[in-house]
């Protein structure tokens, strides 16, 4: 799931919880589900992984060190 | 004997010399301003020149009363004049009578006017068809010299942002650089969310292919939001009217183009201060508790693994900046104490304050009707566990309950 999909599910979950009309079971199960967002946001952030390629040519060799 | 000249005569005599020389008097010259001087006195002073010399000019205040137009460093114009040595400084000079503008470059001016207008009255620049920016583009298309500073600006501008950088490499001067930069726009077609074309700063000269029909149409036609970054904060060109968005600068166009990781970072961890708040108020209810002890014990399993997701996010935080890390450290302690309220209404308090769990085909029991008669449960108390034998069951009439 990318970055901004997983942000803005978590933010909907907030939202709902913060809202209080669910069961306590039911906000449980968002709740179990917001820390798996926030799991997978700062994952995205923390590993940012970066590709660097070029469509014609070679890279510059001072770009793929990065 | 050698005859031997005071520096005077010999100044004197290159003057002679020149001034009776009717190829350098009345002439027209042609290149380029630089140096602008405007003396009090109301004479100017400038140099004119061309890749491959310079010659220092001056126009006195009578012919620079009739003159029609500022002078600027770097514009084109004819000069007529006349040669002269200032002896004083021994140096070869221009007294200027006439100046114009270098029709050549106002031939220029007025067909890129006339392309402007044609491009506007066809919508190119049309403010309704800008599209906005994506806030995460996943795939990021950059148009430039490969060898350029532009690119190496904007990649370090970038950062760590997790993206598929794709560069398209375009000659950005000279010959045929507008057709490469039209090809290579085109060749990102459907490969990148966002296309940002940039060149660093140079001469007006350096900047044309921008200027170019072709390089606009590639720029209209694109499928993703073009960011231009053409030259300097002052240059503006036509790629500049049609692109989505104008930057003055590579490093800014990056800016636009990728959010901050550090404000997203600050965004997650406010969610989850908010998740932890709003689910806390729930568990304060005790009539509820017991019925949800299945979840709470997995709620509980959850917290067991956002301990591991802060020390993950400390790891990042190191390599976040001061102000990022001061986020994040007053994040943890506030996360910290909302653990520690929720500790207290945990399944595991509840257990020491003398309750138990009974567990049966390993789930939790919550009601009687889950269990049969001489079926053996699992009681989980708070410093171990009992296996116990129902001897007989009891369920309430559903009126009842």
């Amino acid at each position: 799931m990318p970055l901004e999909q997983a942000l803005e599910e978590l933010e909907e979950v907030v939202a709902a919880l913060e809202e209080g009309s669910l069961t306590l079971d039911q906000s449980l199960q968002l709740f179990e589900k917001g820390i798996r967002l926030v799991r997978i946001c700062s994952q995205r952030i923390e590993r940012a992984e970066q590709q660097i390629e070029a469509l014609t040519g070679e890279l510059p060799p001072d770009l793929l060190s990065r | 004997m050698t005859e031997i000249f005071t520096v005077t005569d010999l100044c004197t005599r290159i003057r002679d010399r020149l001034s009776g020389d009717m190829r350098l008097r009345n002439l027209w010259a042609k290149g380029e301003l630089s140096n602008v001087t405007n003396h009090r006195s109301g004479h100017r002073y400038f140099t004119l020149k061309d890749k491959g010399a310079q010659i220092s000019c001056v126009l006195f205040r009578s012919q620079a009363l009739s003159l029609g137009f500022t002078l600027e460093d770097g514009q084109s114009v004819q000069v007529l004049g006349d040669v002269e040595v200032y002896s004083p400084q021994g140096r070869l000079q221009l007294i200027v009578q006439r100046i114009r503008r270098d029709p050549g470059f106002g031939q220029q001016a007025r067909e890129l006017e006339m392309l402007k207008m044609r491009l506007s009255a066809e919508g190119l620049f049309s403010q309704e068809r800008k599209r906005p920016l994506p806030a995460f583009p996943q795939r990021i298309g950059i148009v430039t010299s490969p060898d350029g500073a532009a690119l190496r600006d904007v990649l370090r501008m970038i950062g760590c942002y997790p993206a598929r950088i794709l560069i398209s490499p375009a000659k950005v001067q000279g010959e045929g650089a507008a057709q490469s930069v039209a090809q290579a726009l085109r060749a990102l077609s459907g490969r990148a969310d966002l296309i940002i074309v940039c060149r660093g700063g140079g001469s007006a000269e350096d900047l044309v292919a921008f200027n170019e029909e072709c390089v606009a149409r590639a720029i209209f036609e694109s499928d993703a939001p073009v960011i231009s970054a053409i030259g300097h904060e002052t240059d503006v060109t036509i790629a500049d009217f049609v692109a989505d968005i104008r930057a003055p600068t590579p490093t800014a166009a990056a800016e636009m183009a990728v959010p901050d990781m550090q404000s997203v970072l600050k965004r997650v961890l406010a969610a989850q201060r908010r998740l932890l708040r709003a689910v806390e108020g729930r568990l304060d209810h005790p009539s509820s508790r017991i019925e949800s002890l299945q979840r709470h014990l997995s709620a509980r399993r959850m917290y067991a693994r956002t301990e591991r997701d802060r020390l993950r996010l400390q790891d990042l935080n190191s390599r976040l900046s001061e102000a990022g890390r001061r986020l994040v450290r007053d994040k943890e302690s506030r996360l910290a104490m909302a653990e520690g309220r929720l500790e207290g209404v945990s399944p595991l308090a509840t257990l020491r304050r003398g309750y138990a769990i009974a567990l049966c085909r390993g789930r939790v029991v919550s009601r009687a009707a889950e269990v049969e008669a001489k079926e053996r449960i699992q009681l989980i108390m708070q410093d171990g566990k009992l296996t116990a034998l129902v001897l007989d069951k009891e369920t309430a009439r559903e009126d009842e309950r």
